[in-house]
C-alpha cells in the first residue's frame, strides 16, 4: 500500500478531476449561499431529495469577477431577477481541484431560461395549493365598494410609483383619503415586510374601503416575491378587496391573480378609482334626471286629466241648467195659457154664478143673477132666456 | 260679486223654495174654479218667480264656468 504526502495526494486528485472533466459541463443545482467578494461571486450549490428536502449533494462554485461582470447583468435582464440564494440554476462549470482549496466548480455560463422554467413550475404548484385550500378566489369574491374613498396603500414611500399614485389621486376632484403603510416592495424580504404592513392595515382603528399595493419606477427588479405563497395567501384572505399595481413588464404574478383587481401601474390604479367615482356620479345624475322626468310626466298627465274633468263638470252644469230652464219654460207656458185675464184683454168676458165660472148654460135658469167680468170693470145681470 | 249676490238671494229665497211655490201657483191657476180675484196677483208672482229662477240658473252657470276657467289656467 502506498504512502503519500498530502500534496502528492491532492496533486493526483487534481489530475484525476481534470482528466475526468476535459470539457466543461452543464450542472443543475440550487444556490444555497451566494457571496460577492472583490467582484468574485462565491456560490454554495446544493441538491435536495424532492420529497424530503434532505440534502443529498453540496459543492462550492465560483464565478470569477471577469465573468461575473457579464453574467450578472445578463441573468438580471433575462430572468428579471438577481442571481441569489434559493434559485434553481443551470450552470456551465469546469470542476477544478486545488491542492490547498479543494474542489471548486468554475462557472463560465448560466442558462436563465432554466431558472424561469423552475419558477414557472413553482408558480403553478403554488396556484394549485391555493386552489386546493379553497382561498384562491376569496379576495375576488368580496363585494367591491361602490364609493371607495378610504384607501390603505402599501408601498415604499420613496417609490416613483407611489408619487404617481398620490399625484393622480390628488388631481381628481373626489375626496380620497390615502394612508401609507410602508413596506419593502421587492426582493426576498418583501413578502414578510408586506404581510406585516397588511396586518397593520387590518388592525388600524379607522376602517378602510380598499387595500392598494403599489410599486414602480426604477430598473428591472426581482418581482419573484409576488409569486410567494405566504403573500398570496394573505392577500387572498384579506378582509378588504386588494388592488395591485406592481408595475411589471412580464406576465402577472400570483399576487395579482388572487387580488380582487390587478392593474399594470400605480397610475392606472389611481385613474381607475377616479373613473369609478365619476361613473357613480354620472349614474346618480342620470337617476335624478329620470326621477325629474317621471315626476314631470306624471304631473302633466294628471293636469290633462283634470282639464278633462273641468270640461266634464262644465258640460254637466250646462246640461243641468238647460234641464231646469226647460222646466221653467214649460211652467211659463202653462201659466200664460191659463191666464184668463189675457182673454179679457182680447174682448172676451167671463161670467160667474155663485162665485164659479159658468161654462155650460145648463147650470143656469131664468132669473139667476150672474156676475160678468170685462177687461175693465164688471156688471151683474139677470138671466132671461136660456138657449140649450 | 256674483257669489255674494247669489248668497244674498239664497237667504231671501232658495231656488228650491221658489220652485215649490211656482209649482203650487201653477197648479192652483190650472184649477177650473180658481179664485178670479187672485189670478192676476198669482200670475204676476209666478212670472216673477220664473224670472228669478232663470236668473239664478244663469248665475250658477256663469259662476261655475268662471271658477272652472280659473282652474284650467293654472
Amino acid at each position: 500500500m502506498e504512502r503519500l504526502d498530502l500534496i502528492d495526494l491532492q496533486k493526483r486528485l487534481e489530475c484525476v478531476v481534470s482528466e475526468a472533466f476535459k470539457e466543461p459541463c452543464w450542472v443543475r443545482a440550487e444556490i444555497s449561499r451566494l457571496d460577492v467578494r472583490n467582484g468574485h461571486c462565491h456560490l454554495e450549490l446544493v441538491q435536495k431529495e424532492p420529497q424530503t428536502d434532505r440534502l443529498i449533494a453540496k459543492a462550492q462554485a465560483v464565478i470569477w469577477a471577469g465573468v461575473f461582470s457579464m453574467l450578472g447583468p445578463f441573468f438580471r435582464t433575462t430572468a428579471g431577477m438577481e442571481l441569489r440564494a434559493g434559485l434553481q440554476v443551470l450552470l456551465c462549470v469546469e470542476p477544478r481541484f486545488h491542492a490547498l482549496y479543494g474542489l471548486s466548480l468554475v462557472v463560465s455560463d448560466i442558462d436563465p431560461s432554466y431558472t424561469l422554467g423552475g419558477l414557472e413550475l413553482e408558480r403553478r404548484k403554488t396556484l394549485e395549493r391555493l386552489e386546493r385550500e379553497g382561498i384562491l378566489n376569496m379576495n375576488r369574491e368580496l363585494p367591491f365598494p361602490r364609493i371607495p374613498l378610504r384607501l390603505a396603500v402599501i408601498s415604499s414611500p420613496a417609490a416613483a410609483g407611489y408619487q404617481d399614485f398620490t399625484d393622480h389621486i390628488g388631481a381628481s376632484r373626489f375626496g380620497f383619503r390615502v394612508e401609507l403603510f410602508p413596506a419593502l416592495m421587492q426582493g426576498i424580504d418583501a413578502p414578510g415586510s408586506i404581510i406585516r404592513a397588511m396586518e397593520q392595515v387590518a388592525n388600524a382603528s379607522i376602517p378602510f374601503d380598499l387595500l392598494i399595493m403599489i410599486r414602480g419606477g426604477g430598473a428591472v427588479a426581482d418581482l419573484h416575491c409576488y409569486d410567494n405563497y405566504d403573500l398570496a395567501a394573505n392577500i387572498a384572505q384579506f378582509p378588504l378587496p386588494v388592488i395591485t399595481g406592481i408595475g411589471h413588464q412580464r406576465d402577472t404574478h400570483i399576487a395579482d391573480r388572487v387580488a380582487a383587481m390587478s392593474l399594470k401601474t400605480p397610475t392606472a390604479v389611481a385613474d381607475f378609482l377616479a373613473g369609478l367615482l365619476e361613473e357613480e356620479e354620472d349614474s346618480l345624475i342620470q337617476l335624478s334626471h329620470r326621477l325629474e322626468r317621471s315626476v314631470h310626466n306624471r304631473i302633466s298627465r294628471e293636469k290633462q286629466d283634470l282639464g278633462h274633468m273641468i270640461k266634464d263638470i262644465k258640460g254637466a252644469v250646462k246640461w243641468l241648467v238647460q234641464q231646469h230652464t226647460h222646466t221653467l219654460d214649460i211652467l211659463e207656458q202653462r201659466i200664460r195659457k191659463n191666464n184668463p185675464l189675457a182673454l179679457l184683454e182680447k174682448g172676451y168676458s167671463l161670467t160667474l154664478y155663485d162665485g164659479k165660472t159658468v161654462r155650460d148654460v145648463s147650470t143656469l135658469k131664468s132669473g139667476y143673477k150672474v156676475h160678468t167680468v170685462l177687461r175693465k170693470g164688471a156688471f151683474d145681470a139677470i138671466v132671461e132666456n136660456v138657449e140649450q | 260679486m256674483n257669489n255674494n249676490s247669489i248668497m244674498k238671494k239664497k237667504t231671501e229665497l232658495t231656488y228650491e223654495q221658489a220652485r215649490e211655490e211656482l209649482d203650487t201657483l201653477v197648479t192652483s191657476l190650472e184649477q177650473p174654479d180658481a179664485d178670479l180675484g187672485m189670478i192676476s196677483a198669482k200670475v204676476k208672482r209666478a212670472l216673477e218667480l220664473i224670472a228669478y229662477c232663470k236668473d239664478y240658473l244663469h248665475q250658477v252657470q256663469e259662476d261655475a264656468e268662471k271658477t272652472l276657467d280659473s282652474y284650467e289656467k293654472e
